[in-house]
Formats: C-alpha cells, structure tokens, sequence
C-alpha cells in the first residue's frame, strides 16, 4: 500500500511538472526535454582516461571524439596544444532567420541560442545530451486587465534574449518585453511559471546567475542611467549596487559569487569598475574602478579562476584616427588599480571583434583566450591566445564572420557564422575541456604581446 | 552624468560658476540641467565646423550651429535660411541674393556686442570655400561657382560657371564668421575656429571636454524659431550598440542612428520611439563592362538573376529597405516604376552564361574567366564583409568564380576610379536631387577620376542624357527619363541592390520630433524635452 501511495504521488509530481513546465514554454513533449535534467546522467562525472576523453553523449554528437581518442591514446597527447576535432551545424533546418547570443547551461549540457526574425526574438533550447529537436522558449503575453482581453489575440510575439542558467541548471533568467514594450526580467525553474522579478517600467536586461548561490545581477533603467541590481531568489529582496552617474553594464560575476565586474561609462570612455561583497555579509561595498586610462574598455569577463579579468578597449597609443579593439587581460588583485602604463602592457590581442553578447571567451583551464580577429581576408576566424606560452592559434574551423564565441565546461566551442546571407549557429568539439585540461593551479607570469610586463603578474 | 559633464566644463572658469551661483537666477540652473537634450553619435569628430569635417555626425552638428542663405524643404522646394529674398538671373548663371536684417553671430565670451551677419561673412565664406588649398572633403562640390559680388551690405550677387536649370542648389552652404575668418586666406583643419565654431544656427557651442562631449547652448538671439530646449549634449560612442543600449537605460535622449542589429529591441520598447529617414543613397554592384566577358550584357543580366536581393535585405538590414531597379529613389519623379527589380533566377542566369559561352561543360566558368572583386574597407562595420561574402556565394552557385580582394579605401578608389583595374565592386552613390545621371553614365566621364567608372558607353542613352539636361519642358525630361531607367536596367552596367531606410530613436519623453534626412536637426526650433517631473521644456 505504502509502496503505490508513493508511486502515485511521484506520478502525480511527474504530471504536473509536465504540465506547468508545457504552459511556460508552450511546446508539447517538454517532460522528454528536461527529462535528463531531472533525472541521472552521466555527463557531469566522466572519469578520463588514457584513450577516453569524453562522455557518451558527446561523442554521440561528434564523431570525431572516438576518432581522436584513437589519435590520441594518452591524456598527455590529448591534451597538449589546441586541437580542434570536429565542427557542426547545431541546427540543419533552412530557415530565414538570423541565429544568435548564445549561452551554456553551467554543466555545459544545455545550449541556447536565439533566432531573429522581422522584430520577434525568440531562444531556443537545445539539449545535447538527446537528440531532440531545437525547442523553442515561449512567453506568454503578459495579462493586461483591459476590455480587449480574450477579444484579441493573446500569441503576440515577445523580444526574448539574454539566456542565463542556475548553477544547479534548474533555474533559467532572461530579458523580455512580454510581447507588452517593458523589458523585464523573468525568472522559470523547471515545473513553474516563469514570473517577472523586481518589475519597473524601465528596462531591466543583462541578468545573470550568480555562480554559487540563488542571486541574479541585472542593469536596470530605473535609476535614470543604468545601474547594476542584484535580486536575492530566496526572498525576493532587491539590491542596487552600483550609483554612479554613468551607464554601468555588462555585468559579469567572479566564480566566487562575491563579486562583479562591469564596464562603465557615459559615452565613449568606458572604464572597467568592480563591487565587491563585504566579507561575512550580506552588504556589498561601494563600487570602484579597476582601470584608469584613455582607452573605451568594455564587456569584461572573469576567468573560470577568477583570477584574471579580460576586456575589449579600443586604447591606442599610437595615437592614430582608426579605432582598432584590442583584448587586454588584467589579473585580479583585491584594491588593485590599475593605470594607463600597467594596462597598455596587458594586451593579448590585437585588431579582435568586440562581441558584446559574449565577451572574449575563457577556456574552463582560465589558461586560454578565444576570439575573432578582425581580418577581411579570411573573413574574420576565431582565434586563441595562450596566456602563459603566448602562443596564437588560428583554429581552422572552415566558417566565415564568426562571431558570439563560448567554451562549455567539456570544451565545445559554440559561435555563430554565416552560412550563405544568414548566421547560424556551430558547434566545434576541442580538447580544451575541464576534463582534459584540469590542473592543480600553479602561478606562473602571462606572457602578454609586448611582453613588457615584470614578474610577478601571474596571480 | 549631465552634472559630469557640467562640473567638466565648468572647471575651467571657475569664476563664470561662482556669477552664476550667487545670482538671483541660480536655482534656474538646476532646472535648465534637466531639460537638456543629450544624443549620441559613433563618430568621433575632430573638428567641428561644418567644412574640415566631412561625416554625417558633423553635418549634424552643423545643422545646429550654422545656417545656409537658403534651405531645401520638402519636397525639394528651397525656402529662406538667412536670405530674405533672390532672384535667379540672366537664365541661371547668377542669383541675387537680398539677406535677413536682424541675424546675430553667436556671441563669445570675449565678444563685448553682438555682431550682425552682412554679406561680407558670404563673401568670404564662398572665398574660402573656393581657396584652392583650404582644407575641405569632397570641395570639388563648390566648383558649380565662380565668384560673388558685395552690391551692399545686405546684398550679393553670386554668379555660376554656367548656366543651371536649377541655380539654388550650389547654393546651399553654411555660411562662416567674416569677423573670425576674414583674415585667413584658406580654411585649415589646425584654425582654431574648427574647435571653437561660432555660427548664426539655433545653438551656440560651448564647450567639447576630452571625451568629445559636446555642450550647446540655445541662441537666445536666434532670428528663427526659437529653440525650446536650452540645452544640448552631443556625446560620441565607439559602439553603436553600447549607445543603443545607453538610450534604452535612460542615460541618452536620441540616437541618430540605428544599427540594424539593435532595431528589434529598440522597438519593442514602448519607451522608445522610432523615426524612419530615407538614406538619401543606393547601393549596387558596379560592372565594368569593358572589361572580358563582362562585355557581354548577357553575362551581366545572369550576374544580376543570380544574386537573391531580396534575402540579403531580410538576412542584413531586417527587410529596411527597398529593392531598387535603376539609379533613382522609387519616390522620385524620374523612377519608372513598370521597370521591376530583376528577379532571383539561378536557373535563368545559368541558362544565359551558357549562352554566352562562358561555361565549361562541367557548369563552371572558363579558364581565365574568374572575375575580380574589389572591396573597399573604410569605418567600423563588418556589413560590407557580410554582402561580398553572400554574392560570392550566389555567384558561385550559377558557376562563376570571383576573386575577393579587399582594400584600404584609397587604394580602392585609385584602382577602380582611376585605373579601372577590376571586373566587379561594392559602392554606393547619393542620390542627385535633381535625379542628374549624367556623370555616372555618359560616355564623356569614363576618363579617370570621372563617375562613370563602369565605362559604361551606349550613344543612345548619351542622346538623351544630353537632351534632358538641356530641356525645360518637366514632362520631356520625366519621359526621357523613364526611358533611361529602363534601358540602364536592361544594359545592367550596375546590379542596382537596394536604397535603405534609416532610423533614429528617440525616449518618447522627447516629443515634437521631425527628421528631414538632409538635414537631421531642420525642426529642431519645434522639439520640446520632459524633464523628470514630466514638465515640458515649452
């Protein structure tokens, strides 16, 4: 008896996860989705060894992983350099839509990306561990309480974009206008509705998921300039962080959740400005800047390490008309500031792309930096930096005007590229996955461009 | 922010701030932050007067600070700017222009009166413009004048090379300080009145600090409408996106420019509105059809079938714009519009290369047939990338096989307007208000430098060319023309692509909005600004 009163609540829960999960995102078979979500996988916790580098649902989607560990019979093989396997169309289908922003679930088993049509910006799902198909995330309108409820028709096409993943990969956040004209963030777990959090008729964008705890920074209008908010999940109490005067963006976390980066800036001097937690507690400091210098610098991200900052600026000792973005990298020390003769020597990369929607991309290792060049004639290909050999890699991946670059946790590297007049999405299997390049930590100094820089930077 | 860049430019004259602070009038000052109207730009300007400069963002700013004798409205009509009144005469070689009595110069700080403007500022305006080594993009675009007459200090006469059908165009061209400049023999970039401007326009500069914010100041003694508005900020940013997303978070007013990327969330903001102005230009793949087998029309009508124009518009400019046929825009009287765009037609294009015997069996172009594709690289955008790299694809499918070679803009403008050295290439033209093809078709302007650098010849379009220049009778010139869109879209010397719709946004607490595309801020006197208690700066 006890045995089938369990059973029936389990298939009670299962129903109504199915359920609720089929409202929020209005596609029919959503259970089949999420299904290696809520249940085991095996994906997270692939032990390597000599010969086999990946788990089963990767070398499923790739091919070319059973032939590399073939090719490569040793981890230390494997391992050594930047080796790109295989890449891929993530989505074969002929459509007249633009593919684009995309983000990894924190396991790096789930991919979103979004597709554009006309004014309609809708995010896809697509989870590579099943062969599924793309699905598609659905808002609802939001209710208006007018006469022309259930007169109109209620599917208007919301602006949806910004994807960002739980650590636990349970909870989703993005940005959207509700199909209403108010950007808004909205927050879904698996089996409940997605709702709006801290809702203001000014915009909200650029949430982002703490990476240990239930917290999510976002930019808000509401300040009259764009500031950085953080809204605690577990109570609902929200938080301004920052108060300057300038648009304060592209907010960024450190892994240890105790910080967050961002670009600050009123026109074109944005400057690279961090808060920080107080220890012990629940109250955040007043924010700083990190970077004193000429140079626009903008969408920094932090190495998996949290050690190193990287950023685009468009500084220019040269002092010439032409605007060229360069990557710089910074390492991170507590109160450090830097200034305009200790960054100009923190480059990695000259004439890059600024992708606002990524950022210069990390490797899991923190060892390594993704990016596009900027160079017409091989039509813009993404290339990588080894911090510490100060090695360039110009990966081959036989795509044209890359863009929108990003390296999950098993090293696939997702980016957009045009195929004909559209951009679609591509995936690329390397061996720079945590699984391969884990490694105990050692300092050791970056070897920037101009290799100016004294000891003791490798933090 | 605005504090920011107030406290910037008030550091300088700290004496000015202290005034302004103890006077009765000093609360004002808070109010008057308020209501400022701050928009941002993407390029950065060295300069700021409306010659040295030669980017859309100057003339922008030009339009606030200076004014021209007379002004084109819609419609094409000309209306008066500081000219009262003029008479075109002896059959449009020279117009007599009567000037506004009661215009001021914008007053500096070392200025002790208001100086009127006369008709010495145009005298030496049109000496400068003319002066053979002052400093100004594109002065070949004054060579129409030859020399004007002060008859009084209210009255000159400014006489043409030669006679024109229409006399006012030349004409209209901001009009500099001859109390600032009448000392200079030409007008260098390093003359410290192009950081300083001073002009008769509805605003008056103040001050750029070293970000190149942009303070202006409204002209109290401006002879027009009076701007509603005291004050203006322009701010530059390096990304168009990073500005876009400045004006959805509220730091920013205006934007003059849309990316086409950023459109889609611009417009699902109901903070934000979006205004739609022509582009004034068209874009189109240039021929050279004296060169191998783009000799032959037939090759050049498949080049034309074999590339999807209507996808590139949707997959690159979300569908803002519209295909065009001929070297007019579709609203202009000499658009023919039974002249369609050709149709995306692999099929057809495949079957007219195989007729012309440029195909080998295999479906692929000849030996010695790969054509040359000369790219042009100047300013931030990817967008020209995108486009080369779609009509390599389109091309190929058909069989043809281009080489793409990019190249700095100067080097491409010497191997295709001068040397002629290419087989097809990417440009774009303004749009001629008088719809004038002249110089990009008849066969007299294929020497080097000259507009017609697809060395395009054909004696019947020369005829008419030639005959609708000359003829005063509208509905000859409109019939010639029709007939000339239509052969120039037969004979394919260009594959027209699209004209395109431009936006600027705006916070919808900006209202009496209006954009006349030649002329950005023409309206400027009806633009009204909400403060943050929704007061009206009216």
């Amino acid at each position: 008896m006890d045995w089938c009163r369990k059973s029936s609540r389990k298939i009670a829960v299962v129903f109504y996860i199915a359920f609720t999960t089929s409202i929020i995102f209005g596609c029919a078979n959503i259970e089949k989705l999420f299904r290696p979500l809520l249940g085991s996988s095996n994906f997270d916790s692939h032990i390597v060894r000599n010969g086999d580098y990946f788990p089963l649902p990767i070398k499923k989607l790739f091919v070319g992983a059973i032939l590399f560990e073939r090719d490569y019979p040793t981890v230390a093989a494997a391992k050594k350099g930047i080796k790109l396997i295989e890449v891929r169309r993530l989505n074969r289908r002929k459509i007249s839509e633009n593919e684009a922003n995309l983000s990894w679930s924190k396991d790096g088993s789930v991919l979103s990306f979004e597709s554009i049509a006309q004014n309609v910006r809708r995010i896809n799902l697509r989870d590579l561990r099943r062969y599924t198909a793309i699905k598609e995330l659905i808002i609802l309108k939001k209710r208006s309480d007018n006469f022309l409820n259930g007169i109109i028709k209620s599917d208007i096409h919301s602006y949806n974009a910004g994807l960002s993943w739980s650590m636990d990969g349970g909870k989703y956040a993005f940005m959207s206008n509700g199909g209403m004209g108010n950007y808004d963030i909205y927050v879904g777990e698996l089996g409940e509705k997605a709702r709006v959090i801290a809702p203001n008729p000014a915009k909200d964008g650029y949430a982002l998921f703490s990476l240990v705890s239930q917290e999510l920074a976002f930019v808000s209008g509401r300040s009259g300039n764009g500031d950085i908010y953080l809204m605690n999940l577990k109570n609902d109490e929200l938080q301004r962080l920052t108060y300057s005067k300038r648009v304060d963006i592209f907010p960024e976390w450190f892994p240890s959740g105790d910080k967050i980066v961002f670009s600050s800036g009123s026109s074109n001097n944005h400057k690279i400005g961090i808060v920080t937690r107080s220890k012990g507690k629940r109250t955040w400091n007043k924010p700083y800047i990190l970077t004193y210098w000429k140079g626009d610098s903008l969408r920094p991200t932090v190495s998996p390490n949290g050690r190193y900052i990287a950023f685009y600026s468009d500084f220019n000792e040269g002092g010439t008309n032409e605007t060229r973005w360069d990557i710089y990298v910074m390492p991170y020390q507590s109160k450090k500031v830097y200034n305009q003769w200790e960054l100009a020597d923190m480059k990695v990369a000259e004439g890059v792309l600024v992708d606002l929607n990524t950022g210069p991309a990390w490797t899991p290792d923190s060892k390594k930096v993704f990016y596009v060049k900027k160079d017409a004639t091989r039509f813009n290909p993404i290339c990588s930096y080894d911090l510490y050999t100060g090695k360039n890699y110009i990966l081959k991946t036989g795509t044209k005007m890359n863009r929108d670059i990003l390296l999950s946790k098993h090293g696939i590297l997702s980016f957009r590229a045009q195929v004909g007049a559209w951009d679609r999405v591509f995936i690329a299997l390397t061996n720079q996955g945590y699984q391969l390049q884990k490694d105990r930590y050692r300092p050791r100094q970056i070897e920037y461009i101009n290799r100016k820089m004294g000891k003791g930077n490798g933090l | 922010m605005i504090k920011d860049l107030l406290f910037g430019f008030y550091k300088g004259c700290p004496l000015v701030v202290l005034s302004i602070l103890i006077l009765p009038g000093a609360t004002k000052l808070v109010a008057v932050e308020k209501r400022t109207l701050i928009y941002g730009e993407t390029t950065r300007l060295s300069t700021f007067d409306p010659y040295t400069v030669h980017e859309a963002s100057g003339q922008r700013l030009g339009d606030l600070l200076f004014d021209s004798l007379v002004e084109i409205s819609e419609g094409g009509r000309y209306t008066a700017g500081l000219a009262k009144d003029w008479k075109i005469e002896n059959g449009g070689t020279s117009v007599l222009f009567k000037l506004k009595k009661n215009v001021f110069w914008h007053k500096r700080v070392q200025d002790k009166e208001w100086v009127k403007f006369t008709a010495n500022d145009v005298f030496t305006t049109l000496r400068l413009l003319l002066a053979k080594k002052s400093q100004i993009p594109n002065q070949n675009r004054f060579d129409a004048i030859a020399s004007s007459e002060i008859l009084s200090p209210y009255l000159i006469r400014i006489t043409l090379n030669r006679a024109m059908v229409d006399p006012l165009k030349p004409m209209v061209f901001k009009i500099l300080p001859s109390h600032i400049l009448g000392s200079n023999r030409e007008l260098q970039r390093n003359n410290p009145f192009t950081t300083h401007p001073i002009g008769t326009g509805p605003y008056q500069f103040v001050r750029a600090n070293k970000n190149l914010e942009i303070l202006l100041r409204k002209n109290r003694r401006y002879y027009g409408k009076k701007p509603q508005i005291p004050q203006i900020v322009m701010k530059t940013y390096s990304d168009q996106s990073v500005m876009a997303q400045s004006l959805m978070f509220n730091a920013i007013d205006l934007i003059t420019y849309v990316s086409p990327k950023d459109l889609a969330e611009l417009s699902g903001d109901r903070n934000i509105n979006l205004i739609p102005y022509d582009a004034l230009s068209f874009s189109f793949i240039a021929i050279n059809t004296n060169r191998g087998i783009l000799r032959d029309k037939r090759v050049r009508k498949a080049i034309s079938y074999s590339i999807n124009r209507k996808e590139m518009l949707k997959a690159f400019f979300h569908e803002k714009g519209v295909l065009i046929s001929g070297p007019f825009p579709p609203t202009s009287w000499a658009y023919n519009i039974d002249v369609k765009p050709i149709e995306f037609n692999q099929k057809r294009a495949k079957q007219l290369l195989n007729e012309a015997g440029v195909l080998k069996g295999d479906g692929k172009v000849k030996e010695g047939n790969k054509l040359l594709f000369l790219v042009p690289l100047s300013g931030k955008s990817e967008m020209i990338k995108r486009i080369v790299l779609a009509i390599q694809g389109y091309l190929g499918a058909v069989g043809l096989s281009i080489e793409l070679r990019f190249m700095d803009w100067l080097v491409w403008k010497r191997k295709v307007l001068r040397d002629h050295e290419y087989d097809l290439t990417l440009a774009s033209w303004s749009f001629d208000d008088a719809s004038n093809i002249t110089s990009l078709f008849h066969s007299k302007n294929t020497k080097a430098w000259d507009n017609n650098f697809v060395q395009y010849r054909n004696t019947k379009v020369d005829s008419m060319l030639t005959y609708a220049a000359v003829t005063n009778d509208f509905d000859k010139r409109r019939a010639i023309y029709h007939k000339l869109h239509s052969v120039l879209a037969d004979d394919v010397p260009y594959v027209y692509l699209w004209t395109l719709v431009h936006h600027a946004a705006h916070n919808v607490k900006v209202s009496g909005i209006r954009i006349e595309p030649f002329s950005f801020f023409k309206y400027i006197g009806k633009w009204r600004i909400r403060d943050k208690l929704g007061r009206d700066s009216k």
